[in-house]
This record gives structure tokens, sequence and C-alpha cells, in this order.
């Protein structure tokens, strides 16, 4: 990137957010639009600060649900994969399923989940960890069997063992893998989480989002949907992070 | 030569490959549904919690006539929806590859997107258009367009130098860059992205449907779950499943008729 | 650099060591019974009839057929021929990653699992085989790493080596900053950390510059002089065969055959000036004619 080049693209982005800022803002005080539906952002952010408390404390609970969702789905997911690589027959019975299974729409049997775990954090829980396992087993399985061949035969020559083979060769070939499912995985889980909330809940901002859509609060909506993508966004941008941090070194 | 360590796997040698690879998957299934099936009729499984596979079968043939209603709406809305997102997101991808001013503003946000649950903001567009059919056509559109719409742009933005320069050195226009070889390396990236969206779509207007419809068979598996009939719930969620499959095999198949492009276009 | 080559083959106090019987594998060699008996026996690389199939489902692929050959330890042996010929089939037989379907095949008189298992012989691949996310000093100590040396002993030895193939100063950089003449040099250093007796290169050199490829032969002959060991060594290059070899065993495709063995008589303490030897050139000639025999 030349350097005269650099600044146009942080520049042009950034007039390009204030301007549409502004036209949003005009737009919702010419009176175009109904009142009822539109709220300017000044208006929203004003609607954010006064309600904080309730936004952050339901915020603070779809995120538990989507981070110990995404944990327990992430690490099911690797160690599932870490089976299919040592059991060829496990694999082969099981992995068609997989792929079956995450094109089927796993949050449809919410309201399952709802019958089986209750309307408490579990069945959010259970769904986020859903979304984020099969994105895992199959990066992960990808990762993991992803060992060159002569890098096999060399190891192969060294005699190494199975977990030899595993700790130093397959895992940190996967990293690059697993961050892909990671990234995923940060977006899905939230999604779950605000998403499972729509039905049977008392808490979370995906609730909250629908219970001001009922009573038509809508700089109220707009701030509690926006802070769930600004969250989103978040854990995403940590997540790349890391993947930037952790795979700077081996790649030039 | 160079596949001689695959002798220490598992061989597939003894009986035809195909069948080695089939029928695990299926007995395991066969042996699922004997598994489901025995523990509903023994009642270990109680009939509120999952009702047997009869059951459900039993569903499919006395409410075929509600289930398609319900079926239908779902497909039009996803299909619609999916139809619109990606040749959306195509139209974007193709018009920020064209022109570089658009790209250099739009760029950062395009790849905010990526993290952003569109879905968050079906209430408020519930609030704004009322519940129906066009909300939800809407929200799947927007979850379709942006995995596609950022695949295709990351595709044709990945540039093979040796193809470029050939290209270059034939002064190409840009449009026959695009034509010619941007867009035929990007398609493995694209159908990627197609079939991602393509379970997105049927998620999303399941999901979309709970709060924003009165038909459909997201809407059918919620008022079933609350009126305890499982059965009809277990259809439904089957039925889903199934158009997803439909549209995901679908799109594999066009992707191996492309085949000369999908497969050898990766290596670059 | 003579100083860490000679510790490298002198290494141990032991009679045989100093009388060129020396497995000089002292912590890498779990089972004494097969090195005391490795060490008592002459041959060096010997096989006799081997045959390989290769089968995928319903049809199979004869490999290797009837391939025999006798190398006597500390010599140099080259294997060339036509792709397809099998001459990577039959070195990964004498590495024990194909299993032969008939004959046998011995290093030292152990049978190539022992070998493998006691790390006798050492592998050094046509794409040098680094790990990308290790530095340059944990891939050349990867093969001791799995053998569960101790850390201190490893870097020893795999900076030793590291100075032989003179990559000093090299040991933290990463693979990816290294040119592909260095990569190779780290991947000769990776097998000699194992004090091998026997080289077992499967072009090595193949994916080199040939300017690269000229400096590294002469390197590897050094390294091979000092420390005594057996090269056999897969190749398409007539000249890397005449340089490297005292033996060039010659294979015709389909299936895969010792069709001729050609004794190059060059001795030891080869220099670049091979090359404007009148001999050189015919042998190169010698060789050529039997590659390009009808079968």
């Amino acid at each position: 990137m030349t350097p005269s080049l650099a600044p146009r693209r942080v520049i042009l982005p950034v007039i390009y957010g204030i301007a549409l800022l502004i036209a949003w803002e005009a737009l919702a005080h010419s009176g175009a639009v109904s009142r009822l539906v539109l709220a300017g952002p000044l208006e929203i952010v004003v609607a954010g600060v006064r309600n904080w408390s309730e936004l952050g404390f339901n915020a603070g609970v779809t995120l538990a649900q989507a981070l110990i969702g995404a944990a327990i789905g992430n690490v099911a997911g690797l160690l599932v994969a870490i089976c299919f690589v040592h059991w060829g027959f496990f694999r082969r019975a099981v992995f068609p399923l997989a792929i079956l299974c995450e094109a089927i729409p796993v949050v449809a049997i919410l309201p399952v989940l709802i019958l089986w775990l209750g309307n408490g954090m579990a069945p959010k829980i259970f769904v986020a960890a859903f979304l984020s396992f099969f994105p895992m087993l199959v990066n992960a399985y990808r990762g993991l069997s992803n060992v060159d061949e002569e890098v096999r035969e060399l190891l192969y020559s060294y005699s190494a063992t199975a977990s030899q083979m595993l700790w130093k060769v397959r895992m940190p070939a996967a990293v690059p893998f697993m961050f892909t499912a990671l990234k995923l995985s940060a977006c899905s889980s939230m999604i779950a989480s605000l998403v499972a909330e729509w039905l049977a809940s008392e808490r979370g901002l995906g609730f909250l989002v629908v219970y001001y859509g009922q009573s038509y609060r809508v700089a109220d909506i707009w701030s509690a949907a926006i802070l769930s993508c600004l969250i989103s966004l978040g854990l995403y941008g940590i997540t790349a992070a890391c993947e930037r941090r952790a795979l700077s070194r081996s790649s030039p | 030569m160079s596949s001689s360590l695959s002798g220490k796997l598992p061989e597939f040698g003894r009986f035809p490959e195909r069948i080695g690879a089939i029928l695990p998957p299926v007995v395991l299934i066969v042996a699922l549904i004997l598994l489901w099936s025995w523990s509903a009729g023994t009642g270990l499984l109680p009939k509120w919690l999952l009702p047997s596979p009869q059951a459900v079968l039993g569903e499919f043939s006395h409410h075929s006539a509600t289930l398609l209603k319900h079926a239908r709406m779902t497909a039009f809305e996803a299909l619609g929806g999916f139809a619109l997102g990606a040749l959306a997101g195509a139209g974007g991808a193709f018009l920020l590859t064209l022109v570089p001013f658009l790209r250099d503003m739009l760029y950062p946000y395009a790849l905010a997107s990526r993290a952003i649950p569109i879905i968050v903001f079906t209430p408020l567009i519930v609030v704004m258009l009322g519940r129906g059919l066009v909300p939800i056509i809407l929200i799947v559109a927007f979850a379709t367009y942006f995995p596609v719409f950022l695949a295709l742009l990351r595709g044709l933005n990945t540039l093979n130098a040796d193809r470029m320069e050939l290209l270059h050195s034939l002064s190409a226009t840009p449009l026959q860059i695009l034509w010619k070889i941007r867009l035929p390396s990007s398609l493995p990236m694209l159908f990627a992205a197609l079939k991602v969206s393509a379970s997105g779509a049927f998620i999303t207007a399941l999901v979309t449907e709970w709060i924003g419809s009165n038909v459909g068979l997201g809407y059918l598996v919620m008022v079933s779950g609350q009126y305890f009939k499982l059965a009809t719930m277990w259809a439904a969620i089957f039925s889903a499943s199934l158009m997803t499959l439909a549209l995901l095999g679908l799109i594999v198949l066009i992707e191996r008729l492309m085949g000369r492009y999908t497969s050898l276009a990766t290596e670059v | 650099m003579r100083g860490p080559a000679l510790s490298l083959a002198f290494e141990g106090r032991r009679p045989w060591h100093w009388m060129g019987l020396d497995i000089v594998m002292l912590n890498a060699f779990p089972d004494e019974a097969t090195r005391v008996r490795a060490a008592t026996l002459p041959a060096g690389l010997y096989a006799d009839g081997i045959d390989v199939v290769f089968r995928r489902g319903s049809h199979s692929v004869q490999a290797l057929k009837d391939c025999s050959l006798d190398i006597p330890r500390g010599s140099w042996a080259t294997l060339i021929g036509a792709s397809g010929c099998g001459k990577s089939t039959l070195l990964r037989v004498f590495a024990d990653i194909v299993k032969p379907t008939a004959g046998t095949a011995l290093l030292h008189g152990v049978s190539p699992a022992e070998a493998r298992a006691n790390r006798i012989y050492a592998l050094v691949q046509q794409g040098s085989t680094m790990l990308p996310w290790r530095s340059i000093i944990d891939n050349v100590a990867l093969g001791l790493e799995i053998s569960g040396l101790p850390k201190s002993t490893r870097y020893a030895r795999a900076e030793e080596a590291l100075a032989l193939v003179g990559l000093k100063g090299f040991e933290k950089s990463l693979p990816s900053e290294l040119s592909g003449g260095m990569r190779q040099r780290a991947a000769i250093a990776r097998a000699l950390t194992l004090r091998p007796r026997f080289l077992l290169m499967d072009e090595p050199f193949g994916a080199l510059d040939e300017i690269t490829r000229d400096r590294l032969h002469f390197e590897l002959l050094r390294i091979l002089e000092e420390t005594g060991a057996t090269l056999l060594l897969v190749t398409h290059s007539i000249s890397e065969a005449v340089i490297l070899s005292d033996k060039v065993i010659v294979m015709t495709p389909r299936p895969g055959r010792i069709s001729e063995i050609i004794e190059v008589d060059f001795g030891r303490g080869r220099t670049p000036d091979l090359r404007g030897d009148p001999r050189f050139v015919q042998y190169e000639a010698q060789l050529r004619r039997a590659l390009h025999q009808p079968a």
C-alpha cells in the first residue's frame, strides 16, 4: 500500500459514516418516516445512556450464555475431531451425519429444548453450543488431518507415537483452521443466545428487543439491537486479534 | 508413490470403496432410529418429551395438508430471500471490485458486517413493516447477502499474479479481467458461501417466523410446542431439515457440474 | 567447522567406535540386542528379491519386481531412473514406510522395522519438510525430541549439526525466512542429529537451483566422509548420480526393476574439479546409455 493511498482508505470510510449518520438524523426529523418506526441516532444514544443499567444487566446475561455455549461447543467439537483423526471407523460412521446435522436448522428445535430444559439459561447455552460445535468439528478435523505426506513420513521414520504426532504436528497445523471456527462461533453463539431469548424468556438483550418492540419504544429497540451488534463485533474483533497474534509467528 | 503411507490406514481394499464409505453412516442412522423407536415404545422416553418415530411419521400422512401449507410459506421465504440476497451480494461485490472509490469507502463496513447479527433487527423490521412475508424475506435476504458479498469480494480480489500478468500483457480491459479471470477464480469461495447461506436462509426464515409471522414451519414448531403437540412439532422440524438438505443438494449439484471451475480454480 | 564434525563422528569411548563399527546412537537406542547385532554384522544395505505390489480396490500395480542389491557399509549409492520406475518406493522399503510384498531388506543386518524403531537411519525428503511454526533449531531438533532426549542435549546436538551444514546464526529464524537451499541444509542437519548409520535421501536437491545444488553436493560428501555414514540417494539427475556415488543403480519402469549397476570409481576426497575429469564424461555417457536402453 502506497502511503498516499492509506489516508484515503481511512478518511473516505469516516466521511461516509458521518454523512450516513447526519442523513439518518435528518430523515428522522423530517417527518417523512413515522416517529413510531424510526429513531434518530442522537435519540438512540440518549435512550441507551438513560437505560444503561437495564441494558448492561441484560447484555451480561446474553453474553454469558453465548460465551458458555461457545466454550462448550468448541471444546466438544475439538475433542470429537481428535477422535475422528484417531479412529477411522468412528469418523466414517459419524462424519456424514455430522455434516448432515450442520445443514439442519438446529435453532428450530429450540421450542423442544425449552420443553426439556425449562426457560432458564440452559436451552440458550445448548443452542449456542450446538451452533459452535459443528463448525469447530469440521474445521478442526480438516486442520488436524491437513498434514503433509512428507511430514507424516518423517515422523513415521522417527517412530513417533500417535500422541506425539497429535501434539507436535497435528495441533499446531490445525490452529489456523480452529481460528476460522472460533471466528464463526463468536458471531453464531451470540446470535443463538439472542434469538433463543425471543421465546419464553424474561432476561437478555434478545428478550429486551422483543419487549420494547411490543410497546413500540423505537429508540430503545434500536439501542438494544445496536448494543447486540457491538458486542458481537467486539467478540469477533477479540478473536481476530488473537488469531493475528497466534499466527504472526508462523506465516511471514 | 507418495500415497504409500495410506497403506497404514484402515484398508479400503477388502470390499468396494463406495460401500465402505456409505455403509457405516447408514448403519448408524438405522441403529439410532431403532433405539429411538425402542425407547419410545418401552416408555423409557416419556411421550411428551419425544414421541415415537411412528407417531411422527403418522403426522406426515394425517396432517400433510397443514404441513404443506406451512412448508410452502417457509420455502417461499427462504428461497426468495436466498435468491434476492445472493443476487444483491454478487452485484455489490462486482460493483466494489470495479469501482475503487466505492471499495475504499465501504470496505471497512463490509468487513465489519460479517460480525453483525442482522437477525436481531427482526423485531425492529416487524415494527416497521408489520408481520408477514415481506419483512421475513428481507431479513433472509440480508442474512444471505453478507456471506455471499464478502466471499465474492474476497474471491474477486484474491489475484493470481501470473494470470493477471498474462491478461495485462494482452492489454485486457478491467471488465474482461473480471469476467475471464476474477470471476472463475472466485467460484470456489462463492460456492462455499452459498452453501453456508443456504442453511442460514432456512434457519433465519424459521426463527424470524417466531415473532414475525403466523404461518410457516417455524411458527408451527413454536405453537405446537406451546400446546405440547410433539408429533406435529417434530414433523415440522424434519420437513424444514429436508427442505434445507434439498437446497444444499441442489447447490452441491451445480458445483459438481461446474467442477472444471470449482475444483481447478482453487490451485493458485 | 572441523571440531564439531569430529565430535559427531567419534563421540563415545567404546573400542568398536574407533574400529569403524560404531553405531553412534547412544541415547536413541532402546533395544540393546538389535544394537549389538547391527554393530557386528558386516553388510551395509542389503536387499534380496524385493517385490512391491500396491493394491487399490480391485486393480493392483506392481511397483517393484525382484530387486536385489548389496551396498557395503560406508559407501554411497544412488537410485536413478525415469519417473515411475519405483526408485522412491525402493528407498521407502528401506525406511520401513512401504512393506515389501516379497523379499528381504536389511540395514546393517537388521530389518527396516527394527532400524526405524532404533533410529539407525535418517530420512531426508525432497521438500525439506520444515514445520512452519517451529524455529530452525526446533525443526532440526525434532527427531531428538521425538526420541525423548532432554532439552539441553537436543539443542547441543542440533547446534552442532547446524554448524556442520553452515547454518550457524540461523537457529532462531523461521523456515519461511530462509531460502530453499538453506532449508534443505537444515533438513540434512536434522537427519545428522540422529547420528544415523544410513542417510536415506529422496531427491533431496530436486527443488533447488543448480548453483545451490552444486555447492550442497560437496558439502554432503564432506559430511558423509566425516561421519562415515552409508548413503542411499534417489535422484533423476545424471551428473548428481555420478558425483555422489560409488554405485549407481539404474532402474527401469513398469514394473520397477534394477536393470544395471554402474560402479563409479572416484574414491574419497572428491572436489568440484571432478567435473573436468575425462572419466566423469565417460560415466555420464555410460549412465545415459543405460537409462535409454529399451527394457
